[in-house]
């Protein structure tokens, strides 16, 4: 039983007094900065980073890593109360958590995500415990063909987010792929569709469109028929899950840790699609599919146990191969190199109290969170049933301070205001955001792997049928594509539309 | 330009002192500009060497990543700040590439700047997948000459020192290879590992863990003399490539026209700085160690950026690559 | 012909524009080809996926009947927008302490429910709350009192 005395090794390090304060200090920031719109991890971590400096490397990393995870908690808290979405992952959570809150049932949406996330959370960190070097190895085997695929297959899996027109949710999928070319490219260095716009040349941040799309499109949309209607959130119902809640949870929760556990490992992408593929998949299966986009527990309870759980596994390349995977790692990296630690794959054999330190203090950290949030869910319930009019003008201030940090543009606030403009256009002619965003992020990425296979292929295009994982991923996409194309489905689709 | 004087004004304000260049320098927050990540080998650099800083100025220095566009952003605003010894810039041999890859550069690399003094220079290695056949860098050259249409060279973007590098070795076998290029050096070291791409030349920052776990194969370092974190490994001019040499040397500027007794207190807190007993430490750590002192100093800056310049310049144009 | 959804003609109409510009703004980048592609090839089949999107829509609008698009709260609309153009434009010249209570004003001024006394005591209490929290807790570089005023 190596692992029990790996882990055992690990539950020493961080269950010390002192590095159990480090990770409170990293959860509950993380928690603070993730309800902040706008504020995210990366830019958190990279301020205290020369605060760690003075701290032991096991400290600094338990703290660095707890921010992030704690951040993505936080997130999911301003995405369903106010259908702000901080980050790519919650803006599957906006889709449904912001109609429960709506409906008066916001309590029971946080408290479904904070209990998914604490699963998730703890399943994937057995999971890096137990299979973290042979996962990393695997994900190694996948090459830009099948990353291309893997995108394809998430692209057709999107269509399905959303409620309305189906040739609108493709018509915004090539939309979003589009606006996220704008920027340098990568392989010539050509700035495309920038207009001569210096700030453009890196193209425009997912939070500054998510933003503009759903947060500034969905005040300008409550102020329609504000007359109309007394408030726009509904009385509070019931603040936590009723029993038939908790039973509808259950299996989404564990689809969603599963997949999102397997995707998170692939670098950079992976983490992304979980909560989107999470979502798709429980559209489909689930026996109370009409209700999805409608305020369904189901439509929390999986994206968010994937989130988290891909949050925890993209640890993997970073700890068992020293490959960050995302900017928060690669600040990690950063900070074991100023710790003098080297990061790579001896990691685990050299630093064995750190390595087992670390994953155990994320179990740690989860269940931190969970105690920390649980008795918060009634403050953030009390938060809504200001009268909107107090409240949404608040939210702007933070969505404008918000999208400033990020790279302390004030350009970023205006495009932000532009996206709103866009955002409220495109909610009145029915095109949902929600797959343009998806798409967005993964446009440069997609362009990118096409480019790298096509290149690594010699410009055959048979690369992508010849290796099995992405001729795979085709074809599932294709048979995504093809359920939703086929007439009856369709039609349900119109149907569920109308009413 | 606006956030800089805003800044320095609001420090001001915060510090609630009298108008600006009265007293000695410095009496208030110098920000060191680095164009590039937190967390990633230039950041580094500047964290490192920014705390012995602090400590003989006597005055806080804070690291502001402004990044985008090959760090052309980051020494665009140090250009154009006030010239008062409060805003400087770290940056890396992008500095001296840049004005070969932008043809429309707002800044003059050269005149634009105060030199203040040299920090150290950065190995590279050729590496290559783990099952690459070629035993050493001889049976490398006469592999790829053979194979010059299978063999895929990865780089990390546009003007990265990997992208620098695999140019030059290109240039000195006079063999041109398709090369792939990724967005950061970590995803095309992910596809190094996992064997997608064939070779890369990346610093030491980089390689020496996957090096020493022997995940990646070496053919030799880019520097003169071999290097104490990977005494086994060739230089590139032993192993067969007379005078093959590259590095990523890093280094800090001040606006122009700083006064010099701000640029003479700044070079000796360099000075200071890079005989740190920490800095040595992790510089070492990196594979690279601090230059000499009088390296340190604006006049050896000058005259190193105007030949890496001359030096990188005809190679840039000759491969065709531009970054804008 | 008439037209029977109005929101697929605009949003066909949107989508033909966005592959249109495109294509046209591309045509200045190399196209390259299967092998090493130029950074236009991929916006080029982008935009023309697009453009039969749009197509579609466009047509359908003749064939189906659609949903009304609904009133447009052009209120709404404009004050949000212009109070974060403003704030955008002031931040950091006048500084938090001008920019927020000036962002708060415009944007709760689309509120049928606006009451000055009300927006005046949020503004105090918000500017001070981000004050602390983002200008001296986080360090984020925008000033308290902007450039303008420091003189």
């Amino acid at each position: 039983m190596e692992l029990l005395s790996h882990l055992w090794l690990g539950l020493q390090t961080s269950a010390s007094l002192a590095n159990l304060f480090y990770c409170f200090v990293g959860v509950f920031l993380g928690t603070a900065i993730g309800v902040l719109p706008g504020l995210g991890p990366t830019a958190t971590i990279a301020m205290l980073l020369p605060v760690t400096f003075a701290l032991p490397p096991v400290s600094a990393l338990i703290m660095l890593a707890g921010i992030y995870y704690g951040s993505q908690y936080g997130g999911s808290t301003t995405s369903i109360l106010v259908n702000l979405p901080g980050e790519a992952a919650s803006v599957v959570t906006t889709l449904d958590g912001y109609q429960m809150a709506k409906q008066g049932r916001a309590g029971v949406a946080l408290t479904t995500s904070a209990v998914g996330s604490f699963f998730a959370g703890t399943v994937a960190t057995l999971l890096i415990a137990a299979f973290g070097p042979p996962l990393a190895a695997a994900a190694l085997q996948f090459g830009p063909a099948d990353y291309f695929s893997l995108m394809v297959m998430g692209l057709s899996a999107s269509v399905v987010l959303a409620q309305g027109s189906l040739l609108h949710a493709i018509g915004m999928v090539l939309l979003g792929l589009l606006l996220g070319l704008i920027g340098s490219d990568v392989n010539s260095g050509t700035q495309r569709f920038t207009f001569g716009i210096f700030e453009l040349a890196d193209g425009i941040g997912f939070v500054t469109v998510a933003m503009g799309m759903f947060g500034l499109g969905e005040i300008i949309r409550n102020l329609e028929n504000e007359e109309g209607r007394s408030a726009v959130i509904a009385k509070i119902t019931n603040l936590w899950p009723t029993r038939e809640d908790w039973r509808r949870m259950i299996a989404p929760i564990l689809r969603g840790t599963a997949i999102g556990s397997i995707l998170g490992i692939l670098p950079g992408s992976g983490s992304i699609l979980g909560s989107f593929a999470a979502y798709s998949i429980e559209k489909k299966v689930s026996n109370h599919r009409h209700e999805f986009g409608k305020g369904a527990i189901e439509g929390v309870a999986a994206p968010e146990s994937a989130n988290n759980a891909g949050a925890q596994t993209s640890f993997i390349p970073m700890l068992t191969l020293g490959i960050p995977s995302n900017p928060v790692s690669a600040l990690m990296v950063g900070a074991m190199i100023i710790h003098g630690i080297q990061p790579g794959p001896s990691v685990i054999n050299e630093q064995p109290a750190l390595f087992w330190g670390l994953i155990v203090s994320m179990w740690i950290g989860n269940l931190m969170l969970l105690v920390l949030n649980l008795p918060l869910i009634g403050m953030w319930v009390k938060m809504i049933t200001i009268p909107y009019h107090l409240l949404y003008p608040g939210i702007l201030v933070f969505c404008a301070i918000g999208v400033f940090s990020l790279k302390n543009a004030t350009f970023d606030i205006h495009l932000m205001a532009l996206f709103g403009v866009l955002g409220y256009l495109f909610s009145k002619l029915g095109c949902e955001p929600a797959p343009m965003l998806l798409a967005y992020i993964l446009g440069p990425l997609m362009e990118e792997y096409l480019r790298r296979a096509m290149l690594l292929s010699r410009g055959d295009p048979m690369i992508f049928l010849r290796r099995p994982i992405s001729a795979t991923l085709l074809l599932l996409a294709a048979l995504a594509m093809l359920s939703v194309l086929l007439p009856s489905f369709s039609k349900t689709r119109e149907e569920a539309f109308k009413e | 330009m606006k956030l800089l004087i805003s800044s320095l004004l609001t420090g001001l304000l915060l510090l609630g002192t009298a108008p600006v260049g009265a007293q000695k320098y410095p009496d208030k927050v110098i920000t060191i500009v680095v164009p590039f990540a937190a967390g990633g080998p230039t950041d580094t650099v500047a964290r490192l060497v920014a705390a012995p800083m602090t400590n003989h100025l006597k005055t806080q220095i804070i690291i502001e990543n402004v990044l985008g566009a090959g760090g052309t952003i980051a020494a665009n605003r140090v250009a154009k700040a006030a010239p008062d010894g409060y805003t400087l810039l770290l940056h890396h041999i992008g500095m001296s590439t840049a004005p070969g890859l932008y043809r429309k550069l707002p800044y003059d690399a050269v005149n634009d700047f105060e030199p203040i003094g040299l920090i150290n220079e950065v190995p590279m290695t050729l590496v290559a997948k783990k099952d690459f056949p070629a035993k050493d860098l001889k049976e490398l050259i006469a592999y790829v000459k053979a194979n010059k249409d299978k063999i895929n060279l990865a780089n990390a973007g546009i003007g990265a020192a990997s992208h620098l590098c695999g140019m030059l070795f290109m240039s000195a076998i006079n063999t041109d290879l398709t090369t792939v290029p990724y967005n950061g050096t970590a995803p095309a070291m992910n596809d190094l590992l996992g064997g997608q791409v064939d070779l890369l030349c990346d610093q030491t920052t980089n390689t020496t863990s996957q090096i020493r776990a022997e995940k990646i194969k070496v053919y030799g370092v880019t520097t003169k003399k071999r290097l104490a974190s990977l005494p086994k490994v060739p230089t590139m001019d032993e192993a067969g490539l007379k005078g093959f040499e590259v590095s990523v040397w890093h280094a800090l500027y001040a606006s122009k026209a700083t006064p010099k007794p701000v640029v003479d207190i700044l070079m000796k807190a360099l000075q200071v700085a890079l005989k740190n007993a920490t800095v040595m430490e992790r510089f070492a750590d990196l594979g690279t160690e601090p230059v000499a002192e009088n390296r340190a100093t604006p006049a050896a800056l000058r005259a190193h950026l105007k030949a890496e310049i001359d030096k990188w310049t005809p190679i840039i144009k000759k491969a065709g690559a531009f970054a804008d | 012909m008439k037209i029977r959804s109005l929101k697929d003609l605009l949003a066909g109409l949107i989508y033909i524009f966005f592959g249109v510009s495109a294509i046209i703004i591309a045509g200045d980048y190399n196209l390259g080809t299967a092998f090493k592609m130029g950074p236009a090839y991929f916006p080029t089949v982008l935009s023309w996926l697009l453009i039969f999107v749009g197509s579609i829509s466009v047509i359908r609008a003749f064939i189906t009947p659609g949903a009304s698009v609904g009133a447009i709260s052009f209120k709404g609309l404009f004050l949000v927008t212009a109070a974060i153009v403003v704030f955008g434009l002031v931040a950091r010249g006048a500084g938090l302490a001008i920019a927020l209570p000036l962002q708060l004003f415009i944007s709760a001024g689309a509120s049928v429910k606006f009451h000055w006394q009300t927006t005046l005591a949020i503004a105090v209490g918000l500017t001070l709350f981000c004050v602390l929290v983002f200008v001296k807790g986080l360090g984020i570089p925008l000033p308290i009192i902007g450039s303008w005023f420091a003189g």
